[in-house]
């Protein structure tokens, strides 16, 4: 029996690694270097880096009284719980190391999950009332809208090529076997992730932060532990199909790591080499390469399973 | 040398010819730059209009004076002739209590909307007992409330991430395209104008520097220049060298900021580091120069403080030769950069006829292909006597404003290489302060290009140390009400880029104005016995 039950610990610990990671290489390129000033030794702390920062900060949050306001419905408050455990729930059925719960349909299964947890996401910022929120749930459903199709064709390519719906038997090195696939499922995880081009939905400079506009406290917290969550199990999903090297015990472990720090580390770099989008802009670019990408994608598994 | 006192000229006009006097100077070409009014006591009010010409090589400044009496203090408005004339119309209302006939917006600018309903108004003549201001609880509570509609108003401040400064825009909104729009200011108000008026000259080119952070060496120099308009005495050339290079400085640190911010509000925050790195090595010039890296306390009447020796100068050359390359590359890789150029292209079109009819100017006006530059038309410092080339874009949008900015850029470090090797040679025995003479009555204006337009002062003297009064106007008070028009019609999610391409310093628009007018001229030996006087007469009424 693999201890497919551990997996939501391995994501969140791995995830604020990974979100440290991610940080990190976004200073590096916007070449903010930190501290460069010999300070006296009782101050040395502040020149090293906190690589336990992501966690300092949700720990914060979560030693923090929470505001809620009056415009707000219930639902304000049980959304996020709602979407933590849909990223909890999600964590089940992504293959750490090769180990996942093992189920049949457990492709569909996240599928649901992903898009819950998002729309959780939507519904508890536009009940807290405020004018920014709505305005960030608009555009986060037309993302949404845009960005599900490639995604699902991207994966489904794979999901042809093995003639399963299950994540585990289609894992593998895919990047060299379907490279158009690999591409969409990228673009669609950084849309999923609200990465730059398309942090659409949460621009500072334009709705304050969006849907989290009036989450403060602990809520936010559980917000921001959902989102590491998130993270960890978008970036294993594409680790898994399609960085994927088929081995056990140590080696399983170096190559899922490496796996998921490279998707990071491109995350990364598209973050910080892009502006954002305007909502339009976006909609219309998702409708039309990322798509384009994932029918080519699905066409060359067609033609990989059934022609060749 | 042309002296910019040459190109000054004050006409007087009477209440009943200023219309038809003012739609001549319009027709022949004149931009409204400011109206102003000052309180002269028994003679009544007296409005400034200010206008140049900017179509003549040289442009000139005509002033129009208008005395308006005290008790019936009435003026037509010249709003329906130049929307130039909106606000500063606006200011007249609010702080002289001149009622201008015929002005269609007369809200407050600076003050709380609902001010008159919370301050009972005080009946003086019937009752010299009343209270000039009510104290009771207001009737409302104070709302800044611009305009109510059956639409969705988004707030866009008074604190707003994507504006550092504290101002308030509402919009309101119709799926995401913004239907109308009105600025609130006034939320920094110091009324530096008023207490310039207190103080000394000397003492006035401090409270100057600290009217804006960014263009601090272009408001000490404008009023400098101003007061010496008022002398009439020659500057050393070294100084005027001098000027040049800090006011050039000065123009690069704040276009490479605005150039960094538009990145920053389209979400490029990448740029936005990267500029703030490269703005270091200006900013370790200015430091070098000075001592301070913000602020530099570098003017004084009739030259400079601060020498520029040839170790200066070979210092900030070798920076600026390390900046010019570093800064091409990273223009280079901004423009490459797709998606902002799209989220910049065909936002914020200002036509150039509008951006006349509107009265814009600097970044805003060039970016729409008039070659407008103050130190051009109207020299200053040491101008003519450096190479150097008015830029202008013909885009009209965004895009435009920030190429505007960024051959600008380049242009500035052209002519701070060519300052900095002038003063290497100059012999270092030359002086750069001229010896001042006594100060007569009269007034002197001055104008100056800052980075975001045109700065303009008007100081007057009464031959006392302290100036009779003093009236300025930022860049950004034209500019603020075409930001205005350009954000109606578009995306939500453009006002952020329309703002940033703008770039308005809305801080400086709002310390640049006078709270009170000035009352009686009352000579007084020291600001401390103007105080008490002050205090004296109110307490006697």
């Amino acid at each position: 029996m693999d201890p497919f039950w551990l997996n939501p610990i391995i994501a969140f610990f791995c995830g604020i690694f990974l979100s440290f990671f991610f940080r990190k290489v976004n200073a590096r390129i916007q070449g903010r270097r930190g501290p460069l000033i010999i300070v006296p030794q009782s101050l040395h702390d502040i020149n090293h880096s906190k690589v336990l920062q992501p966690l300092y900060d949700i720990l914060k949050l979560f030693s923090k009284k929470t505001i809620i306001p009056t415009a707000a419905r219930s639902l304000f408050i049980l959304s996020p719980v709602f979407a933590f455990l849909c990223a909890f729930t999600a964590c089940f059925f992504v293959p750490v190391a090769g180990i996942a719960y093992v189920y049949p349909f457990s492709l569909v299964i996240l599928f649901y999950l992903l898009m819950g947890e998002l729309l959780f996401e939507i519904v508890g910022g536009i009940a807290s009332g405020s004018l920014f929120s709505v305005i960030g749930g608009v555009r986060e459903v037309e993302l949404l809208l845009a960005n599900e199709l490639p995604f699902i064709l991207g994966t489904f390519a794979l999901a042809i090529s093995y003639n399963t719906l299950s994540i585990q038997e289609m894992m593998g090195f895919h990047i060299l076997t379907n490279p158009f696939a690999a591409i969409a499922l990228f673009l669609a995880i950084l849309v999923k992730l609200h990465m730059k081009p398309f942090d659409i939905s949460e621009a500072e400079s334009e709705i304050v932060s969006g849907l989290t506009t009036e989450y403060n406290g602990k809520l936010l917290g559980l917000l921001d532990a959902t989102k590491i969550i998130m993270l960890f199990v978008l970036v294993a999903l594409f680790a898994g199909l399609f960085l994927w090297v088929p081995a056990t015990g140590l080696a399983a472990w170096f190559i899922f790591l490496a796996g998921i720090g490279a998707t990071v580390l491109m995350l990364a770099i598209v973050h910080s080499l892009f502006s954002r989008f305007r909502i339009d802009q976006a909609t219309r670019w998702l409708l039309k390469v990322p798509l384009a990408l994932s029918i080519i994608a699905v066409i060359l598994a067609v033609v990989q399973r059934y022609v060749l | 040398m042309s002296k910019q006192s040459d190109l000054f000229k004050v006409q007087d006009v009477s209440r009943e010819n200023l219309i038809p006097e003012v739609t001549d100077l319009m027709n022949s070409g004149a931009r409204l730059m400011y109206a102003s009014g000052v309180d002269r006591g028994v003679f009544g009010f007296q409005l400034d209009y200010h206008f140049c010409f900017d179509d003549e090589a040289k442009s000139r400044y005509l002033l129009l004076r208008a005395l308006v009496k005290r008790n019936e203090p009435t003026i037509p408005s010249l709003t329906p002739i130049t929307t130039q004339a909106d606000w500063a119309e606006r200011e007249i209302i609010e702080f002289l209590g001149v009622k201008v006939e015929d002005h269609p917006d007369p809200r407050h600018l600076w003050l709380p909307l609902n001010w008159d309903d919370t301050h009972a108004k005080p009946d003086l003549e019937q009752n010299p007992e009343s209270k000039r201001i009510n104290t009771d609880s207001p009737k409302k509570p104070p709302s800044d409330h611009i305009f109510i509609q059956p639409l969705s108003v988004v707030p866009y401040g008074p604190y707003h991430p994507a504006l550092i400064e504290s101002n308030f825009l509402k919009m309101s909104v119709e799926d995401e395209t913004v239907i109308d729009a009105d600025l609130k200011l006034g939320f920094n108000h110091r009324s530096i104008i008023k207490l310039m008026e207190r103080r000394d000259y000397y003492k006035d080119i401090y409270l100057s520097e600290r009217i804006c952070g960014f263009c601090n060496v272009h408001h000490t120099l404008t009023f400098v220049m101003a007061v010496e308009n008022i002398l009439g005495i020659e500057i050393p050339q070294k100084a005027n060298y001098i000027r040049t290079l800090l006011g050039e400085l000065e123009r690069m640190k704040s276009h490479l900021l605005a150039i960094g911010l538009l990145g920053e509000l389209t979400g490029f925050k990448t740029m936005l580091m990267h500029s703030l790195r490269l703005r270091e090595e200006i900013l370790d010039s200015l430091e070098v120069i000075s001592g301070q890296r913000i602020s530099h306390g570098a003017m004084t009447l009739g030259g400079v403080k601060i020498d520029i020796t040839p170790v200066h100068a070979d210092f900030i050359r070798s920076r600026l030769k390390s900046l010019k390359a570093s800064v091409s590359e990273f223009f280079e890789q901004y423009l490459a950069n797709d998606i902002l150029i799209d989220r910049l292209k065909n936002v914020g079109h200002l036509s150039p006829a509008d951006a006349r009819t509107y009265g814009a100017v600097g970044p805003l006006v060039r970016g729409s292909g008039h070659p407008f530059d103050v130190r051009k038309q109207f020299p200053y410092a040491a101008y003519e006597d450096v190479s150097w080339e008015v830029i202008t874009e013909n885009g009209a949008d965004s895009l435009a404003r920030l190429k505007v900015r960024m051959r600008e850029f380049m242009v500035s470090l052209d002519i701070c290489e060519q300052c900095c090797d002038i003063l290497r040679s100059v012999p270092s025995s030359s002086p750069i302060v001229s010896t001042m003479s006594e100060l007569p009555c009269g007034e002197g204006v001055a104008k100056t290009e800052p980075p975001r337009g045109e700065l303009l002062y008007h100081v007057a003297s009464n031959g006392t140390n302290t100036p009779e009064f003093v009236r300025l106007r930022v860049p950004t008070f034209p500019n603020a009400p075409i930001l205005l028009r350009l954000i109606k019609g578009g995306n939500i999610a453009d006002v952020p880029v329309v703002i940033g391409s703008i770039d308005p310093c809305f801080s400086c628009t709002d310390r640049a104005t006078v709270v009170q007018a000035n009352k009686e001229i009352i000579i007084q030996k020291s600001s401390k016995t103007n105080e008490s006087g002050e205090r004296i007469k109110r307490g006697g009424k």
